[in-house]
This record gives C-alpha cells, structure tokens and sequence, in this order.
C-alpha cells in the first residue's frame, strides 16, 4: 500500500502548525526565542568625512578662543559635518568675533558667498554658541539642529508629579511647574516658548497654556470633566486634546486664536494621545473600541471637520502613544508586544517596522529626525536611530514619565 | 534498528511541534497551552482610596473593579450600584466619581480610560434616577496612585459629614421620636 496520504496529511497537519504560530505572532515579527526582539541597527552613519566640510576659522576677540572650542563641540556632538583643519579645503567657512559672550558670526561657502552674517547677543556665550551651532546646521543641511532644543518630561521628584524641563543632552534640567496636585502631559510648542499640559490644580484635570518666555498661564478648556492629551499644531495656533464634558472622551481641536474649539470624533471608546502630521492637515490618535487601543487617522477639512476617519494598520494589536516624525513619513509608538510595551518605528502609510526598544515606552521624536527619547523603568533615554546607539539622558531623578521633545 | 527510525515527515512534524513550543507566542496557539484564568471581583474595598485632591471626600461604596483594558459596566457593578442610587436619590447629595487605571499603562491611554470608565459608571446613575447635576466625574489615570489592592477602579466619593453635623446628626437621631 502507498503511504502518500498518511503522508499528505502529515505534512498539512505541518503547514497548519506553521501557519497558527505565525498567525499567533502577528502582532510582532518572528524570531527565534534565543534571538532579542529589538530588529538589527540600521546601518550605521557614512563616514563622517562625507558629510559637509566645515572649517572653522578664527575667531576673533577677547572671547573668542572661547567661543571657537565651544562651537567646535557643538559642532562634534551634532555629528552633521566633517570639521576640516586649517590647511584642508573646506565648503563652508565660519569666522566671527567674540567680545563679553556676545558673537558676530559670519559663514561663506566655498565660492565666497556669504550664507548669513548674525549677530548674537543672549546674555551667555553658551547660549550664544548654542543658537550659532544650530543656525549653522539649518542653513548648510537645511535640518534643524538640536543645540537649542529642548526635552520637557513629568517626574515626582518632589512628591508631586511635575514638569521639568532639560536639554538635548539631558542636562541643564529646571522644573517648571510647582502645582497643588501637580501636572502632566506636557507638550512643547516648535518654537519652544509654550508649553501645554494637564494641571490638577483645581482639582480636576485640566488643559493649561504657559508662556516660556513670560511666565504667564492660562486655562485652556473650562469645562467639566476631564481634559488631557495636548498636542501643538505645528503652526502653533491648535491644540488637539481629549476632553469629556459632553460624555465620553472625545477628541477635540481647540482654535488658540478664537477660543474655539470642535469636536473631531464620536466614539463610544478611549481615544487618547493625538500627535500632529507636520503638514498640520491630519492627526494619529489611539482609539479602544473595546478590543485593545489601535491607532486611527483623521484628515482634516477646511472647517476642522474630519472629512475621514481610517483605522492604520500598524501591525500590532495594541498601539498607542503614536507621535508622526518631523518629516511625516514615519510613526513611533508604544505597542505591547508579547504582554511588555515596546518602541516601534513604522513607515506611514505602510513599509518597514523596527522594534527600537522592549519594555519602554512614550516615545518622542527629536526634530531633526534623528533620535528618540522614551522612558524605561522610570528614567530618560535617547536612541540614536542611524547608529542604533542608546544614551541614558536622565537617571535617578524619581520616576520620569511622558518625554516630549519640542518640534 | 530500521524499526527504531523514524519517518523523515514524522520527524518534521516532531521539529515543528518543537520549535512551536520553544517559542514565547505558542501560548496564542490554543490547543497547546491553557490561558491562565483571572480573577477580578467586581466590588472591591473603600479602604486605599482616599480623594487625591480633598481629603474630605470619603468613598461611600466599596470600590467598583474593572480588569485589564475593560470600561464597560458589568452586571454586579449595577447591583451595587442600584443600592447606591436608592441613597443618593433620597440624600440629594454631590458624589464625585473617580476613575483609577493600571500604572502599567502609557499615561494618556491610562486617563482616557479611566475617564472612559468614570462616565460609564456615572450614565448607570443617571439610568437608576440620580440627578445629573449631582454627578461629577475626574478620570486620574494613574497620576494618582491608590494602595488600595486594586489600580483598575472606579471611586464615588461623597463629603464626609465634619464632626459637627455627625454630632447633630446623631442629637437628632436621639431626640426623634421612637416610632
């Protein structure tokens, strides 16, 4: 007798197996159990002496050696230019004058033209030197540098949870908020002079405005329930939030310049966490109808009004703290994978995904594109996304939580 | 010794099984492991929960527990609740209803759903007669962390009487004629 169909079934009974622990894995790519679940690094930088040549040429004045190894380290720890020495040829030239911490810079490419010629005048040369690196950086990659940028997260330091406020490389940390019952959920602006976030004081949660610069605030959303989620428009003049006064949560749109605001949804779920697409004409939210948190698109119309609502296959099953990258052509967020939450990186609308890193969570990206910075049992990392390098910005300092890093 | 061999499918079938059991997911497989049941009672304690913001407000019915990501209102937290709303009819009082979520959770999703589950419970109230305007709600998320045994909760607080009117309240009481 032929043993072909004994055999047939066998090998269907195989492929039936295969088929169900794949179809049991769909919400993470498959590996072996001694594999870690974090994909490869992406290739790493092009050596550095690709990038743009830049020389940085004397500088004069009574603080100006000062100022040159000031800038030659921001310079070095962006990593945007290859910085040529005096005898080599370079593209681009920098030179100035430093007196008192004040800096006159001036740049000129290769054939001579004179890119800009600024002045800077803040009342620190390290802030001076901040705002050239980062000027420098713009115009000769057309990216914006992380010199001036700033990273706000909530940590119950004190007690109470607050806002706090620290640079790019973790450092230079200042609270910001000192409220009753504390504050959370914070959201820069892109140009970093206010900030939004969910304050306790009256005892409910709220949406307050603060200005950076002047240090006044202001309540945004006086209504009953609750109010949290803040997201800036990258314009600056909407807020997209989470408030519940007309029952359930809904995701609204709060217009800064009138004091309007419309509602975009009409759910009987959880939304939460909406995040800007830099053309300011959409928004990812996460939205649990019941079956776990996923994400969804809204387009917006010319009147606010969501033209279209579509649910994003991310790929996972439980997604939620999504941000756009500053380019729109990717999303980060929080998924969990395996019962642990995990950072992933996926092209929008669809291509590649990568798990950055496991048992993280709220990530943020930076505005060049370049890095991440999320939370890991409770303190502050920054991932670096070419290079796949981590960096722990912030450590022992209470349990941080919600990093969110100005566009 | 032939005998002992196995077939080749046999054994590619026996290295699939295999590879199936070593890895973390094959629990989503169902025929090869039971989930694990979880117990979450519906009613849980008053103890652990005191009012975030005020420490007047005293919880006035055990805790109402909701497990894992779930916002709907099961049939014991009605049971529970429609005792409840016989009292707050009558008493006319304000109740502040508080929700609570897993700190395990990202914080935002962890707001909305307590917020989510907050008003769920409040609509339940409204259903059995309370009064709306007696009812507020605050979904805290885990910004506020109960140590009650359960995070996954929803709290109605109602103003403690001050020891005064609990004084009164107990003269009066004294005073009343028997029936």
């Amino acid at each position: 007798m032929s043993p072909r169909p004994i055999q047939s079934s066998i090998h269907l009974l195989c492929l039936v197996g295969t088929l169900l622990a794949y179809a049991g894995n769909a919400d993470a790519a498959w590996h072996w159990p001694w594999q870690k679940a974090e994909a490869k690094d992406a290739p790493n930088l092009p050596p550095v002496d690709k990038n743009p040549r830049v020389k940085i040429a004397a500088i004069e004045g009574a603080s100006g050696s000062s100022a040159a190894s000031a800038l030659r380290k921001e310079l070095l720890t962006a990593r945007e230019f290859y910085l040529v020495k005096d005898e080599e040829k370079a593209e681009y030239t920098i030179s100035g004058r430093s007196v008192g911490g004040k800096v006159d810079a001036k740049l000129v490419n290769a054939a001579g033209k004179t890119l800009f010629e600024r002045t800077y005048a803040a009342p620190g040369l390290d802030e001076n030197i901040k705002a050239l690196a980062d000027d420098l950086i713009y115009t000769v990659t057309g990216k914006p540098g992380l010199a001036t940028s700033r990273i706000t997260f909530v940590s119950d330091i004190t007690g109470r949870k607050q806002i706090h406020l620290c640079d790019s490389e973790g450092e230079n940390t200042q609270q910001l908020t000192r409220h009753r019952f504390g504050a959370v959920s914070p959201a820069l602006a892109s140009d970093g002079t206010l900030l939004a976030f969910t304050s306790y004081r009256s005892g409910f949660p709220a949406v307050v405005l603060m200005d950076l610069t002047g240090g006044w605030e202001r309540v945004i959303t006086d209504t009953p329930g609750a109010s949290f989620g803040a997201s800036f428009s990258p314009e600056g003049s909407r807020l997209a939030m989470i408030m519940s006064f007309l029952g359930n949560p809904e995701l609204f749109i709060s217009d800064l310049d009138t004091n309007s605001a419309s509602c975009l949804s009409e759910t009987t779920g959880v939304p939460s966490s909406p995040s800007w697409h830099p053309d300011g004409k959409r928004l990812i939210f996460s939205l649990d109808e019941g079956r776990g948190p996923r994400l969804f698109v809204a387009s917006l119309g010319d009147k606010e009004n969501a033209t279209s609502l579509f649910q994003w296959n991310c790929g996972y099953r439980y997604a939620t703290d999504p941000e756009w990258s500053p380019d729109g052509k990717q999303v980060t967020f929080t998924a969990r994978i395996r019962g642990n939450f995990s950072i992933v990186v996926r092209d929008f609308p669809s291509g590649k995904s990568r798990v950055v890193a496991s048992d993280a969570s709220h990530p943020s990206w930076s505005p060049n594109g370049r890095f991440l910075v999320y939370v890991q049992n409770g303190d502050l990392y920054r991932h670096d996304l070419q290079t796949g390098h981590r960096k722990a910005l912030i450590t022992n300092f209470g349990e941080i939580s919600e990093p969110n890093w100005m566009k | 010794m032939n005998a002992l061999r196995l077939p080749p499918h046999l054994l590619h079938f026996a290295l699939t099984l295999c590879a199936l059991l070593t890895q973390t997911q094959c629990s989503s497989v169902p025929f090869l492991s039971a989930p694990e049941p979880e117990v979450v009672y519906a009613l849980g304690s008053t103890q652990g929960y005191p009012s975030p913001t005020d420490p007047k407000l005293k919880p006035v019915i055990p805790s109402l527990n909701f497990p894992g990501d779930s916002y709907n209102v099961s049939g014991r937290h009605r049971v529970a609740l429609q005792n409840f709303a016989q009292r707050a009819v009558e008493s006319k009082q304000q109740y502040l209803i508080v929700g609570y979520a897993s700190p395990d959770l990202p914080k935002d999703q962890a707001r909305s759903l307590s917020e989510r589950r907050a008003q769920g419970v409040r609509q339940q109230l409204i259903l059995l007669g309370v009064e709306p305007a007696n009812l507020l709600t605050c979904g805290v998320g885990s910004d506020f962390a109960p140590t009650g045994p359960t995070t996954g909760v929803v709290v109605i607080y109602a103003d403690a009487p001050s020891p005064a009117e609990a004084a009164t309240a107990a003269t009066d009481a004294t005073a009343a004629p028997a029936p």
